[in-house]
């Protein structure tokens, strides 16, 4: 009896600690949504919510009405979600290659593949600009995305996945008359999916968020990412605070709502083979 | 998910890209083959340009002018690598005042922008003065290098004393009155409240306001040939004397940086009374501090000693014509149009509060205003009064070295005064520690400045 009941205990006390923690975690976030309530005025006069009369929605208004934020959202969009599907297709065909083909100088490849992530990306962005810069890809979404089509952390990451699949699936399906790029596509690639899930989510936040290197290659609003658009909010003369906290608000919400959907892959992805069968 | 073996995710990445890539298409963007290329930092700027450059266009058929924002962080690196490795430049840009500098370096020959000497010389169409005669001098100083003119002002940026002018009424305290600094630090030890409440906003880690205060007592970086001097008399005796402001328990100073949230709310809280106030920072309050309207006023600089300056100087822009330029009477003529056209002055000085440099623009009756915000006080008035006062500011190629080594030094003379007891100005042993701190600062930007030895 006693047992159980510090075990309620123990329980109840882990629950309001989490409760605590969750508070913790959350409010900066309430805090943002309470501030994209508020008039540009309003913006820093409450701690938290305003009067229900000064609540408003005129920062949302602004938002899409003085800057071109939907256009701003759509590049972000276009230009992740192809970054995403071109990374994994090349990623994953590298990683099914290094995972299931016996060739000369394959250990040294991955090796020096890996020793790339040791290089900041800063170090290649000079020599990257020229090359793109003559072949005419600067200040266009190919400027954006071909330099990320393949991830090296995707590569190795796929290697890794790939290597658990059966060499018996791939000569079955061989003796069954499958060339190899049909093997990759029909066989490898479906048995992947926990990964391909995972995989998406991290490259999809990756491609997202990335700041620096759409700042050096675009040139006009038109083709600006979300957060290089809501840095021009940030101007030297005037911070736009409220449209540029509805504007992150905005911008955060596809990465959680992909979460939400794809929460069951990714998790599965990450747990993939930590279990014993 | 028979054709599609890639799962969930990654089918509804495709559904995305689909769905985005068909709305961008309905959406093309414009085509950018322009006759002149500018490039600006600020979006100020490029709303106001952009508003008036299809009358530019309109006045000359056949020319196309290509505006583009460009990141302020990203501006002079860009510029320098770019001219460096023969890339695209446009062909006339903006940058801040704090980075054109590093524009300069190499032999005079290799420098990627046009010398405005013999353009500023010449008489102005119609038989106006040459813009040399028009515009405050000490402005072309940080564009200037070897003899050499590389860009225009795009301002001035005369410095007064922002303050809550309702606390101090409460407090009996009468502003005008506060001639010099002595003044005002005395004012300052009565008015201050440890933690709560501090005269000026002054940082004990950062050179932002000692810089503005170097300038005032004719101090700064650099002489008109490029030399440190950033640890010369002057410099020496402005930090033994700032850093007892800032410092020690009887500061008058404090800082919770300069611009952002915090900063917006401690103006709110008055817990600083005063703030150095350029023209462009005196929007910032109007647009991030707006329920402050009447209850802001400025004041003068105080003056170092009696019959000194009344102003000093923080922040500018700088307008450069790159050499990659085909078209150079017509980015002149553009620069002139964007900077002189009595047309849009109203406005852009209404949404920036920036005093142009050129003297004989000031009479245009929108300087003139009453501004609500600052007490119904003529505030372009003030700042028309100060401009000519205006100190000069020398540049040099190393020039972000030099702001962060003093930063530094700063630093250093803080934590001696917090660890060796607090002393008052003219402490012989503090004094010669500053000295010393400062000297070997500025060997540090010495020693950078000798690898670019054209």
């Amino acid at each position: 009896m006693n047992t159980e009941r510090s075990v309620q205990t123990g329980r109840t006390a882990l629950t309001i600690t989490m409760f605590l923690l969750a508070a913790i975690v959350l409010t900066p976030l309430v805090w943002l949504v309470a501030a994209t309530l508020k008039s540009s005025d309003d913006m820093f006069h409450y701690t938290f919510f305003p009067p229900v009369s000064h609540l408003t929605l005129s920062e949302y208004h602004d938002l899409f009405t003085k800057s071109p934020f939907a256009r701003y959202l759509a590049n972000s969009v276009f230009v992740t979600s192809v970054t995403v599907m071109v990374q994994l297709f090349f990623s994953s065909l590298a990683g099914f290659a290094l995972a299931k083909y016996e060739f000369k100088g394959k250990n040294i490849i991955v090796a020096i593949m890996l020793a790339t992530l040791l290089l900041p990306g800063q170090l290649t962005m000079a020599p990257l600009y020229d090359l793109l810069y003559h072949m005419k890809m600067v200040d266009s979404y190919a400027g954006l995305i071909v330099p990320g089509a393949v991830s090296v952390f995707g590569i190795f990451l796929f290697r890794q996945s790939i290597q658990q699949v059966p060499d018996e699936l791939l000569q079955a399906a061989r003796i069954d008359g499958c060339s190899e790029f049909q093997i990759y596509w029909d066989i490898v690639m479906p048995v992947s999916r926990p990964m391909i899930g995972a995989f998406c989510l991290i490259s999809f936040m990756g491609a997202w968020n990335s700041f620096l290197w759409p700042q050096i290659i675009l040139h006009h609003a038109e083709l600006f990412t979300l957060p290089i658009g809501l840095n021009q909010l940030v101007s030297i003369y005037q911070t736009q605070y409220g449209m540029l906290m509805a504007g992150t608000l905005l911008g955060v919400l596809p990465v959680v709502f992909l979460f939400v959907l794809l929460q069951k892959e990714f998790v599965a992805g990450l747990t993939a083979g930590a279990v014993k069968g | 998910m028979r054709y599609f073996p890639f799962g969930r995710a990654a089918l509804s990445i495709l559904a995305l890209a689909v769905t985005s890539g068909g709305w961008l298409a309905l959406q093309p963007k414009p085509k950018h083959h322009a006759t002149l290329t500018y490039w600006t930092f600020a979006t100020t700027h490029y709303d106001s340009y952009k508003k008036i450059i299809p009358e530019f266009e309109r006045q000359n058929p056949g020319v196309t002018v290509d505006l583009e924002l460009v990141s302020l962080n990203a501006l002079a690196s860009r510029m320098q690598s770019a001219m460096l490795a023969d890339l695209d430049v446009p062909d006339l840009f903006e940058v801040e005042i704090g980075q054109s500098a590093a524009l300069f370096r190499g032999p005079t020959k290799d420098i990627g922008l046009v010398d405005l000497g013999p353009r500023l010389h010449a008489p102005g169409p119609d038989g106006t003065p040459p813009l040399w005669d028009r515009v405050v001098h000490a402005r072309f100083a940080p564009y200037t290098n070897r003899g050499h003119i590389y860009g225009l002002p795009h301002d001035i940026h005369a410095v007064q004393l922002a303050y809550r002018r309702d606390i101090f009424e409460k407090a009996g305290v009468d502003v005008r009155k506060i001639k010099t600094w002595d003044d005002f630090v005395q004012v300052g030890r009565k008015m201050t409240i440890p933690g709560k409440q501090y005269m000026m906003e002054m940082s004990d880690s950062d050179a932002t306001v000692l810089e503005p205060m170097l300038f005032q007592r004719g101090g700064g970086y650099f002489d008109a040939d490029g030399h440190v001097i950033m640890d010369n008399e002057i410099a020496v005796q402005t930090m033994c004397w700032y850093v007892p402001l800032v410092a020690g328990p009887h500061k008058i100073g404090d800082s919770v940086g300069y611009f952002g949230q915090v900063q917006t709310k401690a103006v709110e809280d008055g817990y600083m009374l005063c703030y150095i106030c350029p023209d462009w920072r005196s929007k910032n309050f109007e647009n991030d501090v707006s329920h402050m309207k009447g209850k802001m006023a400025l004041m003068p600089m105080p003056l170092a000693a009696p019959g000194g300056n009344p102003t000093t100087s923080w922040g500018g822009t700088m307008l450069g014509f790159t050499k990659h330029n085909n078209h150079q009477d017509l980015a002149w003529k553009l620069a002139m149009f964007l900077y002189l056209d009595k047309s849009q002055l109203a406005d852009r000085y209404r949404s920036t509060n920036i005093l142009p440099p050129v003297k004989d623009l000031w009479s245009d009756p929108v300087f003139h205003e009453r501004r609500a915000y600052w007490s119904n006080e003529k505030i372009g008035d003030s700042y028309i009064r100060l401009a000519p006062n205006v100190p000069a500011h020398y540049s040099n190629p190393v020039i972000q070295t030099a702001t962060d080594k003093l930063s530094q030094a700063l630093v250093d003379c803080v934590h001696y005064y917090n660890t060796h007891g607090y002393v008052d100005h003219g402490d012989a042993q503090f004094e010669s520690y500053v000295r010393s701190r400062m000297k070997m600062r500025a060997d540090e930007v010495r020693a950078m400045a000798r690898r670019d030895s054209y």
